[in-house]
């Protein structure tokens, strides 16, 4: 073969190991370089399609306008806005049938709502006047088609009445078409004071029946999602910009949209993702380099006779320099086509198993410039090193051995002194930054070739002084340590092994942290493997699960009080079943605390019979009557309100009051509200009877079961104390006209609680809290949670459901939730059923498994997925840098071996020498890097970024996970070890790797 | 057809008090010490002596791979201390041909022959090539691999290498080392049918008696000077640049270092006597 490549074909057949070993690390590198831009783009792509694919807010804009209409030329021309959806509400106060207190309902008119509304009964309201209500509505308010619905404007003026025509349930609450404006058909309490209706469905038709009614226009406009990628951000802020420009001017409409949010949002995804990526990927593409200066440098050492040669024959080191670069594209273009058809191969099966979102598949400019840079650099640094080693005096160039003098002029202390300054500035800088630098993702590496260089000082110290001892009593020994301290692959040899095994432990210690973190904050949030509201009163929950799950090894019931942005969250649960079900195993060690927060059972004031009756015997001092009520638990959970009657004013002696009840079963007396209409005074005693038989047999109140409540304000007073006769309250009642109750304690003492640990300088003893009803009791802290409250991040108490339950108050409304929890696996379809049976309907609020996946999904984690492939590379890189060190000793290293065995030293002893210098080091290197890894890591996962967690924080788990520490070292350890061995059985059974 | 027409003379190669030290730790160690010499263009020579005597590191000097530390040496009228490293690679590019010590040297294993007589050497013709083979006696061996090839045509191999581009000076260390006596003449052979049909001056280093005695002229170096020199088998004494002369070895073991002699001049040369003999002649 006489073409111009065949001279150049010929020495890489020649040379083949070097061939394969150059080819495999530029594949390597282009794979890398090719995929890590690809890879970041789709990640960008994934969640940016998954942020908009969210719905509303994060997709969605919405322009309002007082008017009947939004102009329409206000919806964008562009094919990013789909489905402009106009529609027009009013909110309206109604009362449903029987219910004398007014409550809220909003009408409502949207564009195509009837295609996506299914008729339960009747149909869609097409006339004026007419409206559609929901299943819950008409099951809570007792709704029925051809009623009437009457309703008078919220800002008042216009009155009117419309016709039920349809009742309806949605077709599919997740069509985007509704925007985050789907009518659940939940939206309704179940309070009786407060009755909040679903949307009522109108005819557009409607408004000019009644053109009084202030009703507000709305548009609402659409991102397709599937037409988004992170490249289309920057134009969607125009977008948006644009439009609220645009309505800002028209002065009458305003615009409402997450969108800049969601962008900013993507983009400080991106940020983090990017330095996350960047940062594994460059400490990857530094090991590469290595790999790669060491491979170029080994294979330009392999032509020193031949450029030596050449340069006998005229050629200059700047030709032999540009003609070896050209050359050297030979390998170095096949193997980066070669690597970046792995890059393609990745970004596919990552696709396919992580980034289904991800629709763009073409690799972005950035991947081919990336992957184009190997070959370039590949080609500059040959043809530097060709240069470098061809200025060399001819002769020395043609002796078969490289001189060592030709090391270098500046001394290894120096070059040691130097590389130890700039690792540990470098360490320092990324330590002392002002903010959480990601660059101390780079102390494990660092530290490894610092640590890496110290200790191989050291140890050619300690073997001048014990291997000249050594070679007297273990020649073995004391030859292999003598050609350790000779060698000059010494510090390459422990550095890489360290830089190995310190990148291992980063990238494995790295992706289990972020992973359990991540999946850690999910079920944080969502607060157990599945949660269910329910409407359901907690009594009648906690029964239910008495019945068929009485252990609570299945899920326990919740009930929270106060909305999100109050000052604290109570949490009332079954403690041992919400320490298992909510906190897992984590929690177990604090059984104790959550034992101590079990409400102690206090004395029931128990009522049976139909008739209750109080007497009030003193002195009323009042103008006006007071009103009296009492509330009542029967037995079964259910709570009676009841208004006893009114106290007359004026009138001394004993009144009775008496009404209706329903306690065939008996009833627990809860509270006595006192109701006056003004200024009010009442000193006397105070008794209740019931009439069980038709004969008076007084309940015995004890004056410790019984606390005033709402005397806190302006001296308002309603003092309580035993009376006379036995079984009575004395009662010193003043109040300027609101209501004071007397409230059944219930409990043997204050309510023990749990506060989060931020909330312990804020409540004491004494602190006052709110049960889901009524009910008002005073807290004992019994202790902190350490860890945020699992489904509510914000403060929070947690306390003892059944003191609450004991009240009748566990129930649903507006400040309160009851859920249930469920325990990983309990979520079945049986068990739900089982529920459902005994009036436990559930609603799904959260699951953890698909909150992990959300996080599992985000760009941070997507990002971090790159860790255990940059594991897998990097011990493959580090193989192969250590076997390129060692082959790059290679000839002078078997020129050693060939003088001992001409020295006559037993082939045995020289064996084993071979095999000590060989395997100290990389065993040095590996225990180095294992300890730089451990120490570098602890250091970085508690300051990067990427590891931290938005707020409200939650304790994260940051401490090095042993086993997986263990498993990582001994990986690089073998893979090392086995090029090390690989190399010492070649060297002594003479092969000629250094081809 | 092999073009054998003389296209272009060799050159002449001049060395005059050329000294040459090589540093090491420690000490310095002087190989030439003030060689004077003068190759005529188209003259065939071979360097005589000793190992460790200075001959390769002569060589080396006429090739400029070495700088000398003193003295002048001009190789076609081009003082080569004075050439700068292009002008140094473009006289070995197109002036020099040189064939090194040990016949794989001068070789790449993995190349063919025809390969190797190109290497470094681009703008070669692939009849070129083919001439320079058969100029040295490897007719047809272009497409050959070179691994199966005898330690001999090795060496003839490297001859095309050295003189495919036609150069004006041959150096050669030791061509005919290693090889039977076939080889060695075959080599030989070769060596002056390239004098013959290039015209190119040669300049080799050998051992071998044999060769020496088929050389034209032989330059016997001892202790880095010229010791002798012979002409058509005739050995001479050479009178240095500074006057010295050095005695031929057997002389030299009756005129031990030291010896006083005297010159007396004689109408046909020189007459050596002895200063004691001289003395007690007196007496």
């Amino acid at each position: 073969m006489s073409t111009r490549w065949g001279p150049t074909i010929r020495g890489l057949r020649y040379r083949r190991g070097q061939t394969v070993v150059m080819m495999v690390v530029i594949a390597t590198l282009a794979a890398i370089a090719g995929a890590a831009p690809w890879y970041a783009r789709m990640t960008r792509d994934q969640t940016t399609v998954q942020a908009f694919d969210l719905g509303a807010p994060a997709s969605t804009l919405r322009i309002d306008s007082s008017g009947p209409a939004v102009p329409d030329e206000l919806v964008p021309d562009d094919p990013m806005i789909v489905d402009p959806v106009p529609s027009r509400d009013a909110t309206v106060t109604w009362a449903p049938p029987d219910i004398a207190k007014p409550g809220e309902g909003m009408l409502l008119s949207r564009a195509g709502v009837c295609d996506h509304l299914r008729f339960v009964e009747g149909a869609c309201p097409t006339e004026p006047g007419q409206i559609a209500v929901s299943t819950a509505d008409q099951e809570l308010w007792g709704l029925q088609v051809d009623s009437t619905v009457p309703f008078s404007a919220s800002g008042g003026g216009a009155e009117g009445s419309l016709r039920i025509v349809g009742v309806y349930e949605v077709v599919d609450g997740d069509d985007p078409y509704w925007y985050d404006l789907v009518p659940d058909g939940h939206s309704g309490w179940r309070d009786l004071e407060i009755p909040v209706a679903d949307r009522f469905i109108i005819d557009p038709a409607t408004w000019q029946l009644y053109p009084d009614i202030d009703g507000q226009s709305h548009l609402d406009l659409r991102v397709d999602a599937q037409q988004v990628d992170s490249d289309d951000l920057p134009h969607l802020q125009t977008l948006y910009d644009d439009l609220d420009a645009a309505v800002a001017a028209t002065g009458e409409e305003t615009l409402t949209s997450a969108i800049p949010d969601t962008i900013d949002e993507l983009e400080h995804g991106f940020d983090v993702a990017g330095r996350g990526i960047a940062l594994t990927v460059g400490q990857l593409a530094a090991v590469g380099l290595v790999c790669l200066v060491l491979a170029a440098l080994l294979g330009v050492r392999a032509v020193r006779r031949d450029l030596g040669l050449q340069r006998l024959r005229g050629s200059s080191p700047g030709r032999l320099a540009r003609t070896s670069a050209l050359e050297w594209l030979v390998v170095a273009l096949p193997s980066t086509v070669l690597g970046f058809v792995g890059a393609i191969g990745f970004a596919i099966a990552v696709r396919a198993a992580w980034l289904d979102q991800a629709r763009v598949l073409w690799p972005p400019w950035t991947s081919v410039a990336a992957a184009a840079i190997v070959p370039i650099v590949g080609s500059l640094l040959v043809a530097f090193l060709t240069r470098r080693v061809a200025r060399a005096p001819i002769p020395s160039l043609l002796r078969s051995t490289e001189s060592r003098a030709a090391a270098g002029r500046v001394g290894l202390l120096v070059l040691d002194v130097i590389l130890l300054a700039v690792v540990g500035c470098s360490i320092l800088v990324a330590l002392t930054s002002t903010e959480s630098s990601p660059l101390v993702l780079l102390a494990p590496a660092l530290l490894a070739v610092g640590g890496g260089v110290l200790v191989c000082r050291l140890l050619v110290l300690l073997i001048g002084r014990l291997g000249p001892r050594w070679l007297v009593r273990r020649p073995a020994l004391g030859l292999g340590w003598l050609e350790i301290a000779r060698g000059d692959g010494l510090r390459a040899m422990v550095v890489v092994s360290a830089v190995a095994t310190a990148l291992l432990v980063l990238t494995t210690q790295a992706a289990l942290i972020g992973d359990h973190n991540r999946d850690h904050r999910a079920d944080v949030e969502t607060g157990a493997a599945t949660v269910y509201r329910t409407t359901t009163d907690a009594g009648q929950v906690q029964r239910a699960l008495d019945e068929i799950d009485p252990e609570r090894q299945r899920a326990t019931a919740v009930a929270t009080v106060g909305r999100s942005g109050d000052s604290y969250r109570m949490l009332y649960v079954e403690p041992e079943a919400f320490r298992r079900i909510a906190y897992g195993a984590a929690e177990a060690a604090d059984a104790g605390q959550w034992a101590a927060i079990t409400a102690p059972a206090g004395r029931a004031t128990t009522l049976t019979g139909d008739r209750l009756r109080v007497r009030l015997t003193g002195k009323v001092d009042a103008r006006t009557p007071m009103g009296v009520r009492a509330t009542l638990l029967d037995a079964s959970g259910e709570a009676q309100s009841l208004t006893v009657g009114q106290v007359r004013p004026g009138v001394s002696g004993s009144q009775v009051l008496e009404t209706g009840m329903d306690c065939a079963e008996g009833c627990r007396l809860l509270s006595i509200q006192f109701d006056p209409e003004g200024e009010t005074g009442f000193q006397g005693s105070l008794a209740v009877d019931t009439a069980a038989n038709g004969s008076w047999a007084p309940v015995e109140l004890d004056p410790d079961g019984w606390r005033p409540i709402g005397v806190d304000y302006d001296g308002y007073r309603l003092d309580v104390a035993a009376g006379q006769p036995a079984g009575a309250l004395d009662l010193d009642l003043a109040t300027g006209g609101l209501s004071l109750a007397l409230q059944s304690t219930y409990l043997a003492g204050d309510l023990p609680v749990l506060v989060s640990e931020r909330m312990e300088v804020t409540v004491e003893d004494g602190h006052e809290v709110h049960t889901p009803g009524t009910a008002l009791l005073p807290v004992q802290v019994q202790g902190s949670l350490h860890d945020a409250t699992p489904r509510l991040l914000e403060d929070a108490m947690v306390s003892d459901l059944s003191a609450t339950t004991r009240y009748g108050d566990a129930r649903t409304d507006s400040t309160s939730e009851v859920s249930l929890w469920f325990a990983e696996g309990a979520d079945d379809d049986a068990f739900i059923e089982e529920l459902d049976i005994l009036g436990v309907q559930l609603i799904e609020v959260g699951d953890a498994a698909e909150a992990r996946t959300a996080y599992a999904n985000s760009s941070e984690a997507l990002a971090s997925r790159l860790n255990p492939i940059a594991a897998v590379l990097v011990a493959l890189l580090a193989a192969g840098a250590l076997g390129l060190t060692l082959a790059g000793g290679w000839r002078r290293r078997r020129d050693d071996v060939r003088a001992l065995d001409l020295a006559g030293v037993p082939r045995r002893v020289w064996v084993r020498a071979t095999r000590v210098a060989h395997l100290v080091p990389v065993v040095t290197g590996v225990v180095v890097g294992a300890v730089a890894g451990a120490i570098g890591t602890s250091i970085a996962v508690q300051r990067v970024p990427i590891f931290a967690t938005a707020e409200p924080a939650i304790h994260l788990q940051l401490d090095l996970q042993q086993a997986a520490l263990g498993v990582a070292v001994a990986a690089a350890l073998v893979v090392l070890l086995c090029v090390a061995v690989a190399a010492w059985r070649s060297i002594t059974s003479g092969r000629r790797w250094e081809r | 057809m092999r073009d054998t027409t003389i296209e272009q003379a060799g050159v002449a190669v001049a060395a005059h008090a050329v000294v040459h030290i090589y540093r090491t730790e420690g000490h310095d160690v002087a190989a030439l010490s003030g060689v004077t010499l003068t190759v005529s263009p188209g003259e065939v020579a071979a360097l005589l002596g000793p190992s460790g005597s200075g001959k390769s590191t002569l060589l080396q000097l006429c090739a400029g791979l070495l700088r000398p530390a003193a003295g002048r040496l001009t190789v076609g009228g081009d003082d080569l201390a004075r050439l700068s490293p292009t002008e140094l690679d473009e006289f070995r590019r197109v002036t020099l041909g040189m064939v090194l010590q040990g016949a794989d040297t001068n070789v790449v294993p993995y190349l063919n022959c025809a390969d190797n007589v190109r290497l470094a050497r681009p703008g070669l013709s692939a009849t070129q090539v083919s001439d320079a083979l058969a100029l040295v006696g490897l007719p047809g061996y272009d497409d050959r691999e070179v691994t199966p090839l005898s330690p001999g045509d090795l060496q003839l191999l490297a001859l095309a290498g050295a003189v495919a581009h036609r150069p004006r000076l041959l150096l050669a260390d030791e061509p005919t080392s290693k090889l039977d006596h076939a080889s060695r003449d075959i080599v030989m052979e070769a060596i002056f049918r390239i004098n013959a049909e290039l015209g190119t001056t040669v300049l080799l280093v050998t051992h071998d008696p044999v060769v020496a005695a088929r050389m034209p002229r032989t330059v016997t170096i001892r202790d880095g000077r010229i010791g002798a020199e012979g002409r058509s088998g005739e050995e001479f004494a050479v009178i240095s640049a500074d006057g010295s002369l050095p005695l031929p070895p057997d002389v030299l073991a009756d005129l031990p270092p030291g010896t006083l002699l005297r010159v007396l001049p004689e109408p046909d040369g020189l007459r050596l006597v002895r200063a004691e003999d001289d003395d007690a002649a007196t007496d």
